[in-house]
């Protein structure tokens, strides 16, 4: 699947984007002279300089370093976010797909519930009990993506229950948990992968739409969605606050994206 | 001399992993005729298939010419190949059930043979041919859904959706392998009615002797013989084709060893209904069976008979609607309760090889962790290193004639029989008393489905009783002690 992975010419240049973003938001943050929070009336607004390359914005901050900064919030975020929600899933989805009867039913009809309810607003409505901030957006997001990713990794649960490998290993006497650990499991996560990297893209935007709004990061903390926010106040006066973060955001997303369908493929070739 | 119905000239084809799966081959098909390509598995059949009707994977390198009636199919554009699949040239596949959406009830999909062509579906048409190859109430039950179909049966609506135009030629593969010998009979018969000209794929040498009018033997990608089939049978030049007709299993050929004496496996007035009040269906009826130690039964049925259902009746993978089911004397599962009475059965008691051996195995394990996967059960004290597992892998792969196959290989990089050695491998770790086992060999030819048998009856000799489902009433007769009938789900002698 490795091999699959970097003969494929999109997927390539998809590692290649990720490469270099990650690149830039480690080290800017450590050669920049400027200090992501340092507010300089006296030089705001600037375009793009030799001093500022991205120039800088309301308060004289430097755009440059607050992207690379925001952008370990806004990717480290999603990360945190898919991951969370992917090793989640997999444990009640393999436990609710092996235990079945009322169990599943129960366990089936919430999942139910919860995806009638469209994720972004679902997520809002969890910001809104549990009050504006950057973690309880990140919870609030973990929870409305739980409901598909647990309902998919049952179905995948409840199909491996009855592969001849699994019946194999049951009439062998091989234990459950071993049965879950060596053959479900590692097949779950396989294909969840997948999914989770497709979903990447999706969840960078989320968090920054929501940041957009004012219900994440709050000021004068630096993230991709909540510059997007601040910056639309300006956008006649001094339009590169809006590019320059939105490029981030489309640069991480194709990204994830072209990674994601190539894993994909990968995956199908097999 | 008539006009050829399928050229082939020069045709050689790469796959994009640089595999040569053909090389120079070279035949003509005339109207009419029915020509059979068989061969092992891995020999080419399917790709040849494949490529007349241009329906290979992206990126594989073809080169000669194959030409269907004047249409040239090497380069054509998808709109002149459109018009050649279907109309000019049906399709019959090896595998019925991923020939299905499983959304769509058979008669649609059988009518899609029409709406491609934006041409209205006949019903009446359909329903006939449907019960001309052995669908009773045809217009019902088409309108039911794939999986409540068997192979066999979703195989003759694939063979009535691709002869819906009366195609000049129909390209068969493997059409018969799910069916057992009767019905395959029967589609045959019916295929060379439609007087389409038939390319037939197959691994069933008797099958092809009594239908085809040519045979060509391939052989790694090659045709190293063609000819009428009587002088093929005859007088075989290639030393290919000469093992290839010794292969054919005769009847009685391997002496019966008288069975031992314990009874292994006891079931009395076993049955299994599915479905709800309304819409009952009687896979197995009031089944008796007994096994002994060292005994080889065969069942033999039609498909869709229910003994494959029997057989997970009888490995105590499914709990029975009625009856009981003792492993050595032991009650493991009767009608009344969904438990398991007796722990030997999830002990390696009961070891099950299956159809597809590929899926029976885990694709991202090395084989010799799945050899030695048995010895993690639970009821196990004894724990062995990586070291001891291998050598006890390397111990059991000679047993089941696998001497030079590395350790550390993955299933996906062997062949479908050796696919199936490993996982009798797996069964013998385990160190069965019964071994059930479901069509080991239909996905196998006939060289190799004789040797997996061979192999069975070896590990019978030394005391495993066994139970073989399979269509192929042949083969079963010429390996087990007895062999039984299944029809409509009663087992008989």
């Amino acid at each position: 699947m490795r091999n699959e992975l970097f003969k494929n010419k999109p997927a390539n240049i998809g590692i290649a984007l990720g490469a270099f973003l990650l690149l830039f938001i480690l080290l800017v943050p450590i050669f920049s002279p400027h200090e992501p929070n340092a507010q300089k009336p006296a030089r705001k607004l600037l375009v793009p300089n030799s001093a500022n390359l991205f120039g800088t914005d309301q308060f004289g901050r430097d755009v440059l370093t607050r992207i690379a900064v925001g952008g370990i919030r806004s990717l480290g975020a999603a990360f945190v976010v898919v991951s969370l929600t992917l090793a989640m899933s997999i444990f009640f989805g393999i436990a609710i797909g092996l235990i079945g009867g009322i169990v599943d039913t129960i366990f089936s009809r919430m999942i139910d519930i919860l995806l009638a309810v469209p994720s972004m607003i679902l997520a809002l409505a969890i910001v809104g009990v549990l009050g504006v901030g950057f973690e309880n957006l990140l919870i609030a997001l973990v929870i409305s993506f739980l409901a598909f990713y647990t309902r998919l990794v049952r179905n995948y649960a409840l199909s491996a229950n009855q592969r001849p490998d699994v019946i194999t290993a049951r009439l062998a006497g091989i234990g459950w948990t071993r049965i879950i650990a060596t053959h479900i499991a590692p097949d779950v996560f396989r294909q969840m992968l997948i999914v989770a990297t497709l979903d990447l893209g999706g969840t960078i935007i989320s968090i920054a739409g929501l940041s957009f709004l004012g219900l994440g990061a709050q000021p004068p903390e630096a993230e991709w969605g909540a510059m997007l926010g601040e910056a639309r106040f300006y956008f006649t006066t001094a339009p590169h606050l809006l590019l320059a973060p939105s490029a981030a955001i489309l640069l991480a997303i194709v990204s994830a994206n072209l990674i994601g369908n190539a894993l994909r493929d990968a995956q199908d070739s097999q | 001399m008539s006009k050829p119905i399928l050229q082939f000239e020069q045709v050689s084809l790469v796959y994009a992993n640089g595999f040569c799966a053909v090389q120079n081959v070279n035949f003509t098909l005339e109207k009419g005729e029915c020509l059979a390509i068989v061969g092992e598995s891995g020999s080419g059949k399917t790709t040849l298939a494949r490529a007349a009707l241009g329906i290979l994977p992206r990126n594989t390198k073809v080169s000669g010419s194959i030409k269907i009636g004047e249409t040239e199919i090497v380069g054509a554009s998808e709109k002149t190949l459109r018009k050649v699949r279907g109309l000019v040239a049906g399709f019959v596949a090896q595998e019925p059930f991923s020939a299905f959406n499983p959304l769509a009830n058979v008669f649609d999909h059988i009518s899609e043979a029409w709406r491609v062509h934006s041409l209205k579906p006949k019903s009446q048409e359909v329903f006939d041919s449907l019960e001309k190859l052995g669908i009773e109430n045809a217009a019902q039950i088409s309108r039911k859904y794939p999986f409540e179909w068997s192979g066999g049966m979703l195989q003759r609506a694939v063979i009535v959706a691709s002869s819906a135009h009366q195609p000049e030629i129909i390209i068969a593969d493997e059409p018969t392998s799910a069916l057992d010998a009767d019905r395959a009979d029967a589609i045959l018969r019916a295929l060379r009615e439609t007087k389409s000209t038939l390319l037939l794929i197959s691994h069933d040498i008797n099958l092809v002797r009594r239908f085809a009018d040519k045979i060509a033997v391939c052989f790694n990608g090659q045709i190293v013989e063609i000819g009428e089939t009587a002088q093929i049978f005859e007088n075989p030049n290639h030393e290919y084709t000469k093992n290839l007709l010794s292969d054919v299993p005769r009847e009685n050929e391997f002496e019966n060893e008288k069975a031992k004496s314990e009874i292994v496996l006891e079931a009395s007035g076993l049955s299994k209904i599915y479905g709800n009040d309304e819409n009952k269906i009687h896979a197995v009826r009031r089944a008796d069976l007994i096994v002994k130690s060292g005994e080889i039964v065969g069942i033999c049925g039609a498909s869709g008979s229910g003994k494959s259902t029997l057989l997970r009746l009888l490995a105590t993978i499914e709990t029975p609607s009625g009856g009981e089911v003792f492993l050595q004397k032991e009650l493991a599962t009767n009608g009344e309760s969904a438990k398991l009475f007796c722990k030997k059965a999830r002990k390696g008691f009961v070891m099950p090889i299956f159809q597809n051996p590929l899926s029976s195995l885990n694709k991202n394990w090395k084989i010799w962790q799945t050899i030695t996967e048995p010895l993690n059960a639970k009821h196990r004290t004894e724990r062995f290193s990586k070291t001891e597992k291998r050598e006890i892998a390397r111990k059991i792969l000679d047993e089941v004639g696998l001497r030079d196959v590395d350790l550390d290989t993955k299933p996906t990089r062997l062949s479908v029989g050796q696919c199936q050695r490993i996982s009798i491998a797996r069964a013998l770790t385990a160190n069965p008393q019964l071994i059930v086992a479901d069509e080991p060999t239909s996905a196998l030819d006939i060289s190799v489905a004789q040797s997996v048998m061979k192999l069975l009856q070896n590990i019978a000799a030394k005391g495993t009783a066994i139970v073989i489902v399979s269509h192929n009433e042949y083969l079963l007769k010429s390996f087990c002690h007895r062999v039984l009938q299944m029809r409509e789900g009663v087992l008989s002698d």
